[in-house]
């Protein structure tokens, strides 16, 4: 069922431009054209500036799920390489790195996104950035506990016999190993940053102006008057992140149970 | 036993130690630093500038600003707030109370929610209940919380108006103008009103992992020896439950609360934003888009001291409710 939800919304975010009934940037404040409630020339509804909904939605996807997909990539990378270089020497460069990462996990990040966000008014790689480098944490944490045990297995003692670099043995004797764990927690660092960057557009430090994502398209509803108004604006676009984390979620719990029923107790 | 204390202590000195460098560090490298806030204005020029740099302090090279901002931190100063001119404690503990109070009640709304939820679902498994939980429990973590909100706002506050949209209390509210057998009351509604959707948005997804973690703690714990033997002795099962094995079951709870707090304190930034709630997460989000750096450092650092405050209390309650710990630590 996820996987269908997938699929349905990369075909419309990768042909957005065809299901797209209204140019989704085109503002008219024409009094007849804003606020308009769901028609069936608007599917969705018109916000405050007259701009067609269901259009804004349809690119807005692109934004938030290319950040989802950036945030997660770069998530894994730092992530792995972290753990694993922390989990295969081991000894004082592990425990000063499990340190710093406790040290990080046990902080409100929350507070540094913003920051960041404020400061450096990032684009949409930007912001992918920032949340990727705050939340790489508990993925090194897993890759980290995995490569402790599995580097004491005969395959890598073979290995080091054979005379394998270490670069060698964790890329190609290590890590695929721990590939169903790093793929599951992908689908769930994905959810996790499109639920933050929405949050952090609606705050207005996210995607900004002229680009938009679902998160931004909420922002505007923070006034009462206008969500009175208009709670269309709100609604749909919440409904889709709502939605695209709850799949991302699902996804993730049936690749763990599919794959590894072991891993339950390991991703918390 | 003192050693292991002792070294806790210092662990969080560097975590603040860590933190505080780290923000200071990101705002340093931006452009614009911490003048960022003036790099816009076209009516300040570089001579102006160059004036509030130096009166400021800004002049300094960074290395030595950071070391003299420990400095004034560490004796209680945090500096004087660009945007109102006041001294930012001052600031943050005007609103720190507001927070602190959603907090509180989201807190015991969550925890009471996710053991009254845990326990049922851990004595009823695998019952249309068990798995009702299970389902919520998804929903709300992956709920959008500034979009749920918003829902709520709308149906609660506009169509119904029930309850307020946002704020804390009522300005002109006063508690003499009713008559004494009632005013406890009209006092206590008066708060829980605008407390109430809030707090129920801040709780949801704590109530959506913590109660999970309880129905596994539960099972957990049941499945032990001492139950059977409880069970074999003929204790009866309510007792069973609630005496024999909630204590041990809420152990492992403490940790996972302590550990969530830094979501806790996120979650409130976005609360209190939606709610109008006149707490230190609103102050960071206008301080954020004023690029007001003293009240930002500020408050990233006073929530990181309660945030690893309330780690330690965990930390002491888990060795408290689990003797064991101690010998091992």
């Amino acid at each position: 069922m996820p996987v269908a939800y997938y699929v349905v919304i990369i075909f419309f975010a990768v042909f957005a431009p065809f299901f797209a009934t209204h140019n989704p940037t085109y503002i008219s404040l024409d009094r007849e054209q804003i606020k308009l409630p769901p028609t069936a020339s608007h599917f969705f509804g018109t916000d405050n500036l007259g701009r067609d909904i269901w259009s804004r939605m349809l690119f807005g996807a692109r934004i938030s799920l290319l950040i989802g997909f950036l945030t997660m990539i770069i998530t894994v990378i730092l992530g792995v390489a972290i753990g694993a270089v922390s989990g295969f020497y081991g000894g004082k460069l592990d425990f000063i790195m499990m340190r710093f990462v406790d040290i990080l996990l046990s902080l409100p990040t929350i507070f540094l996104v913003i920051i960041l966000a404020a400061f450096f008014k990032p684009n949409f790689f930007g912001i992918a950035a920032i949340i990727g480098m705050t939340s790489w944490m508990r993925t090194a944490r897993l890759v980290r506990g995995q490569f402790l045990s599995l580097k004491e297995e005969e395959f890598v003692a073979a290995a080091r016999a054979l005379g394998y670099s270490d670069c060698r043995i964790i890329v190609f004797h290590l890590l695929p190993n721990v590939r169903p764990l790093i793929i599951v927690d992908a689908t769930l660092l994905i959810a996790q940053a499109v639920l933050l960057e929405s949050a952090l557009s609606f705050l207005g430090f996210g995607v900004q102006p002229p680009q938009f994502s679902w998160g931004s398209m909420l922002s505007a509803s923070q006034h009462i008057v206008f969500l009175g108004e208009a709670p269309w604006t709100a609604f749909f676009p919440g409904t889709a992140i709502f939605i695209t984390v709850l799949c991302f979620n699902f996804f993730s719990e049936g690749l763990r149970d599919a794959w590894d029923p072991k891993l339950k107790n390991i991703v918390c | 036993m003192g050693n292991r204390y002792l070294k806790r202590l210092a662990t969080l000195l560097l975590s603040l130690f860590i933190v505080s460098l780290l923000a200071f560090t990101l705002i340093e490298l931006s452009p614009g630093g911490a003048m960022a806030r003036y790099l816009e204005n076209p009516k300040i020029s570089q001579a102006d500038r160059a004036r509030i740099a130096l009166r400021f302090g800004l002049d300094k090279p960074a290395p030595v600003r950071y070391l003299i901002w420990l400095r004034n931190t560490v004796q209680g100063d945090l500096g004087i707030s660009l945007m109102t001119g006041r001294p930012v404690l001052t600031e943050i503990l005007e609103r720190l109370p507001a927070t602190l109070k959603l907090m509180t009640f989201s807190f015991i709304i969550s925890l009471f929610a996710a053991i009254a939820i845990g326990i049922y679902s851990a004595t009823h498994r695998h019952s249309l209940g068990d798995n009702l939980a299970a389902a919520c429990s998804f929903l709300f973590l992956s709920l959008p919380s500034f979009w749920f909100g918003l829902l709520m706002i709308y149906l609660f506050a506009i169509r119904l108006d029930w309850l307020p949209a946002g704020g804390m209390i009522t300005p002109w509210f006063d508690p003499d103008k009713y008559p004494l057998p009632t005013r406890p009351f009209v006092i206590f509604w008066e708060h829980t009103r605008y407390l109430l959707m809030p707090a129920t948005v801040l709780s949801l997804s704590n109530i959506g992992s913590w109660s999970r973690y309880m129905r596994s703690s539960m099972l957990d714990v049941v499945s032990q020896n001492y139950i059977r033997t409880a069970r074999a002795n003929g204790v009866p099962e309510r007792k069973i439950v609630y005496k024999h094995a909630l204590r041990n079951a809420l152990t492992p709870l403490v940790t996972l609360v302590g550990l969530n707090l830094p979501s806790f304190f996120a979650g409130a930034v976005v609360t209190e934003q939606i709610f109008a709630w006149p707490g230190m997460g609103r102050l960071f989000i206008s301080a954020a888009g004023n690029r007001d750096y003293q009240v930002l450092m500020g408050i990233t650092i006073i929530t990181a001291v309660l945030v690893l405050l309330g780690n330690l209390l965990a930390d002491f309650l888990y060795a408290f409710l689990d003797p064991r710990i101690k010998c091992e630590g």
